[in-house]
């Protein structure tokens, strides 16, 4: 089974928390320690934290692939926004869409009162289509 | 009264029935949506922090002054292998951007702009005989009303449609970021803190020398406070991003009704804590 980010984070924090207590241990047993032995578990310690350090290298890399594809689905989606803002901006175009209008630009014309309302609810629907 | 003033207090009349329809059935959609602007506009601000990115980068050789030379080589591949990583980390936060900045545009009322299309219909209205200008003042309101209905409706259909096409992809790529600040940026942080631990205590224990130990103590307690801060602005972040989630989540939820008063209002809660929460980022 493939690692994961999430399998990858939690081992990280598991190589940290080793070398922090690795740590404890050897300031709490300092003098009953040779100072070969001291240099031996300081070694550990930065071996372990470097573990974990490389370990979170990895797991960032693991969840950016992971959201890779939902990257890629916010760019087609910002890509719809922007002609859609562009179709705002020129509302005219939007005015088109609703064909509907062209019908109340005629109820207008010919004052029709009756003809407006029911238009207008028609371009509304068109827009809302 | 003379049959033609009949007429035109009957046309009059009929006007602003029209309008007072019009806007009754249009009522609910010409909400000024202000605080889905203030929510996108702030969630873009937000995304261009990007602070904790270059620490993250630059953690290898801030180690470097904690560990032996004999280690810097494993040092220096760690920052090659986090620097190829900086332009996907970066394009997250721009693309939250970008769709931030999308959602703010159509949630905003400025950009629908109908004056050219109410000039012809006058135009067209003036050409016509038996129109007096005050009737064709009133029916380029009612026009006016209309087209702006029109378009504020469809804008608020592509803003709902634009919220339910990218929540998913949203939520995970916000999930997938605050993954990345907590547990990368933050852990880094955490080992920075016992990096700074093992190297300031090791001397101190080594030492003979009171005033050296004295620096020492000095040097941990102002490389610690740097470290605490930076972490300070770890959860600061990580909290900005959920709640752009949790802001995200609800304009997902409420989509159909965004013009809502008590959506907006809540939207406009969760604006008051972006806010505060950006405040909060930047002094540190």
């Amino acid at each position: 089974m493939p690692l994961s980010a999430e399998d990858a984070f939690e081992l990280s924090k598991q190589f940290r928390d080793l070398g922090i207590n690795l740590g404890n241990y050897r300031f709490a047993n300092w003098n009953n320690l040779t100072p070969t032995q001291r240099r031996d578990l300081e070694d550990e310690e930065w071996s372990l934290l470097n573990s974990s350090s490389d370990m979170t290298t990895k797991a960032v890399g693991l969840a950016l692939e992971e959201s890779e594809i939902n990257v890629q689905s916010i760019k087609s989606s910002v890509g719809k926004a922007k002609r859609a803002i562009k179709k705002l901006e020129k509302v005219g175009e939007v005015i088109k869409v609703a064909t509907a209008t062209v019908g109340l630009a005629a109820a207008i014309v010919a004052k029709d009162p009756g003809a407006i309302a029911k238009n207008a609810k028609l371009v509304l629907e068109a827009a809302d289509a | 009264m003379t049959s033609y003033t009949s007429l035109s207090l009957l046309r009059s009349i009929t006007i602003i029935f029209n309008v007072i329809v019009l806007l009754a059935f249009t009522q609910g959609c010409t909400t000024n949506l202000k605080p889905i602007q203030d929510f996108a506009s702030l969630s873009a601000e937000s995304a261009q922090y990007t602070t904790l990115v270059d620490e993250y980068l630059d953690f290898p050789k801030r180690q470097k002054r904690y560990q032996s030379p004999s280690r810097h080589a494993n040092l220096d591949a760690m920052a090659q292998d986090r620097a190829t990583q900086q332009s996907a980390l970066l394009l997250r936060q721009s693309i939250l951007e970008a769709y931030m900045e999308s959602l703010g545009r159509l949630a905003a009322d400025e950009i629908v702009d109908n004056t050219e299309e109410l000039a012809k219909l006058s135009a067209a209205l003036e050409s016509q005989a038996a129109t007096n200008p005050k009737e064709t003042e009133a029916y380029k309101k009612i026009a006016g009303v209309i087209t702006t209905v029109a378009v504020k409706r469809w804008r608020q259909d592509q803003l709902k449609d634009l919220i339910e096409q990218s929540n998913p992809p949203i939520q995970q790529i916000l999930e997938s970021l605050q993954r990345i600040v907590s547990d990368g940026f933050g852990g880094d942080h955490q080992t920075e803190e016992a990096a700074i631990q093992n190297y300031y205590t090791t001397l101190t224990m080594e030492s003979q020398d009171p005033a050296g130990k004295a620096a020492l103590a000095e040097w941990k307690e102002f490389r610690m406070s740097q470290v605490l801060e930076r972490a300070e602005a770890v959860k600061t972040y990580s909290q900005v991003l959920a709640n752009i989630s949790e802001g995200h989540q609800r304009l997902f939820d409420h989509r159909k009704d965004l013009s809502k008063k008590e959506v907006l209002q809540q939207v406009g809660d969760s604006v008051k804590d972006l806010r505060s929460l950006l405040e909060t980022i930047k002094k540190l």
